[in-house]
């Protein structure tokens, strides 16, 4: 038996990670000569992604799949959500022999015990006398530890940006330092110099009913800002999050250069006419 | 700036003459500013509840600004009979300015944060901005406008009720962006004063500030209330229907005021939903007991069915929901038992983080909540209820188990802003509980 190891991994959703590779089905009426393998159960039925595999690629006779689902930060593979499935070629028809779930984990003792714990922890409470154990100073004195603690915790912080405040990157300060800003154009501030100087050249260089593409690396960072405003001002856009696949015509890059000849520049991104970009589905 | 505050001003002035519909008339032992804080939390989730269900309906943009401020000049109208305030039961001027103290001290730098920035948190410019974008066009939103993909428009399918707060705060024009922060901000403050009312009227002024004083100090909620992300405002829902099922423990009327913070909280986030549903089953326990009468549980059905129609519009929405699980489970069994024995594992990192995740430090909103947890536990006592709070936590906890995206994912983008809303009700509930347990001693 011949054992061949496919990746399937959804790299471009974010919001919907790999979970496992989970069933492996013939489609009714389908070619017989392949087989869909589905690469993960997140999203119904209509909507998930589909490797096939092509009964080219399999030797006669019995080979094993493993079905190997990564993590989507470190695209380590995850335990536990992986699987075997063995398959049987006979000319042109491929068929399942059997599942083999070989990397799943054992049912973890320590965590049943922790459920029984917590069930017990419960029932004791419910029974203890806890009235009479109390003290009058457990009324003020516990909240007043946790209220001490808490304001220990966040006077302990350094004293963050008031960028990273605004972006969920720290706690705001329990008091507010007179340095910052509470005027301005903020949405200069935050989104960075040349932010405004590059949408309003996008503006004046659009024509009527031209589409407007705005293209950034990745889903995250100060570029996603950016493109998110311009969309809400724009209105009539697409972000596109992918440096290396977007349309042909007028388009804003934020955080990157695409290497065209650019219409304006500055340091929060460029505006050109592209060609465009493609870029092959994974095989 | 001053435009932004202005209007965040004017929506709060509309949110608390409208809770005067809802908000009983002050009574002894209540806080002038703490009652006024109770009435604005109501009258934002009320006005976000039938702002959202007029847009659901198709009214354009103007009717639906126009309702804002018809409910509001309601309020204004609205006679409500005053109890006899015995001497001595009046709060002192010293315990008004306490009860404003942690609203003051803890909550301006993020209210001044909140003021002085536009939203850059992922999820206030992803999920919340350009919902208000669409309330703030002139058609209503469409079908079309839900199965937007992402990223044009990222959760669409969720609920518009804060977006609707924005716009109505904003009548002519583009709404200012930063009313995406201050609009939830709105909700913390009020939260804030609702929660030393609330003890104040039964365990004490004291208890309410502590209570008031240990949420916004929770470095989880102090940012929660200012970036622009709906569980702030999720928990003063949540703390609504707590205050109003203890005002009816206390047989004091109630039930619409239960209401309306169930058909908010179902027009703020989709988790809301959660809330909505249970308080339409207490309505309806209560009515099957004899414990209200008919014409005041068909009034609180009548109010919670404004959170129905985006539901249902909402229902044809094709993005993933909870019914994806079913045959996933169905397919296979050892899913489920595999999830439900991993995920208190994977929660319990958010009290001590695993030796993998060095540089991350335990949450202080889990701590807080696990402690109030422990004190609440305990048999039926005195205090505040928090049945809306622990429902929606057992909402969360089985969605975490029956949904099948990878765990420590989920855990790790949602776990700590679903404990911040239910952290106000449990924080009240636990202080309520301790200083009733030693007053029941001495």
């Amino acid at each position: 038996m011949q054992l061949l190891c496919g990746a399937l991994w959804r790299g471009e959703d974010n919001f919907n990670p790999p979970y496992r590779g989970s069933s492996i089905h013939v489609p009714p009426g389908g070619n017989p000569a392949s087989l869909l393998v589905l690469a993960e159960n997140v999203l119904p039925p209509g909507t998930r992604r589909q490797a096939t595999i092509a009964a080219a690629v399999l030797p006669e006779g019995e080979s094993a799949i493993e079905l190997v689902a990564r993590a989507p930060d470190d695209v380590s593979v995850i335990l536990g959500r992986s699987e075997t499935l063995v398959l049987r070629r006979d000319g042109d028809r491929l068929g399942v022999v059997r599942r083999r779930d070989t990397t799943w984990p054992r049912l973890d003792l320590t965590v049943v015990l922790s459920y029984l714990a917590a069930a017990a922890l419960v029932l004791a409470l419910r029974r203890a006398p806890l009235p009479r154990l109390r003290a009058r100073w457990l009324a003020a004195g516990l909240p007043a530890a946790a209220l001490g603690a808490l304001i220990a915790w966040r006077a302990s912080a350094p004293t963050p940006t008031q960028m990273n405040v605004d972006a969920n990157v720290s706690d705001p300060p329990l008091v507010w330092p007179l340095a910052w800003s509470l005027r301005g154009d903020a949405l200069e501030r935050g989104l960075g110099p040349g932010y405004r100087t590059l949408v309003d050249a996008a503006r004046a260089e659009r024509r009527a009913g031209e589409p407007l593409s705005l293209v950034i690396p990745e889903a995250e960072g100060v570029a996603f800002l950016r493109a998110a405003y311009a969309a809400a001002e724009f209105r009539d856009t697409i972000i596109h999050c992918d440096r290396d696949a977007y349309p042909p015509g007028l388009a804003l890059f934020f955080d990157f250069d695409p290497g065209t000849e650019p219409i304006a520049r500055t340091e929060a991104g460029v505006l050109a006419r592209t060609p465009g970009r493609r870029r092959e589905p994974p095989r | 700036m001053t435009s932004a505050a202005a209007s965040t001003i004017l929506v709060a002035i509309a949110a608390w003459l409208a809770g005067r519909w809802v908000v009983p008339a002050r009574e002894p032992g209540e806080l002038r500013v703490g009652h006024a804080g109770l009435e604005t939390l109501a009258g934002l989730c009320l006005l976000a509840a039938a702002l959202s269900c007029a847009s659901a309906l198709g009214a354009p943009r103007a009717a639906v600004t126009a309702l804002a401020y018809a409910i509001a000049a309601g309020g204004l109208l609205a006679r409500r009979r005053a109890p006899a305030t015995p001497d001595g039961a009046r709060r002192s001027l010293a315990w008004e300015a306490a009860a404003l103290a942690p609203v003051v001290l803890l909550g301006a730098p993020s209210a001044l944060a909140a003021v002085s920035g536009p939203p850059l948190d992922h999820d206030a410019v992803a999920i919340w901005l350009p919902k208000v974008h669409e309330a703030a066009e002139v058609d209503p939103p469409e079908v079309r406008a839900i199965r937007a993909a992402w990223p044009h428009h990222m959760h669409p399918q969720y609920p518009r009720g804060l977006a609707w707060l924005a716009t109505a705060a904003s009548p002519i024009g583009d709404p200012d962006p930063r009313l995406v922060r201050l609009i939830p901000l709105l909700f913390a403050l009020a939260l804030s004063l609702a929660t030393v009312n609330a003890a104040a009227r039964s365990a004490g002024p004291a208890c309410g500030v502590l209570s008031a004083a240990i949420v916004l100090a929770t470095a989880e909620f102090s940012r929660s209330m200012h970036l622009g992300q709906a569980d702030a405002a999720m928990a003063g829902a949540v703390l609504l229907a707590a205050i109003a099922a203890t005002h009816l423990r206390d047989a004091r009327g109630g039930l619409a005021l239960a209401a309306v913070a169930g058909a908010g909280a179902g027009s703020i986030k989709a988790e809301g939903l959660v809330v909505t549903l249970a308080v339409g089953v207490f309505v309806l326990a209560r009515l099957a007991l004899r414990r209200d009468s008919w014409r005041t549980s068909v009034a609180a059905l009548a109010i919670l069915g404004l959170a129905l129609p985006w539901w249902i519009f909402r229902s044809h929405d094709p993005t993933p929901g909870l019914l994806y699980a079913v045959p996933t489970f169905l397919a296979d069994p050892s899913m489920l038992v595999e999830r439900l024995v991993a995920t208190p594992k994977t929660l319990l990192g958010l009290l001590v983080p695993p030796g993998s995740q060095s540089a991350g430090h335990p949450s202080p909103t889990a701590w807080i909540s696990a402690a109030c947890l422990l004190v609440l536990l305990p048999g039926r006592t005195w205090g505040a209820v928090v049945w809306p709070a622990l429902v929606l936590l057992l909402a969360d906890y089985a969605i975490y188990v029956v949904t099948p995206a990878a765990l420590h994912w989920h855990v790790a983008t949602s776990a700590t802003r679903l404990l911040v809303q239910a952290l106000p009700t449990l924080v009240l509930g636990a202080t309520t509980r301790l200083a009733a347990a030693t007053r029941s001693t001495t």
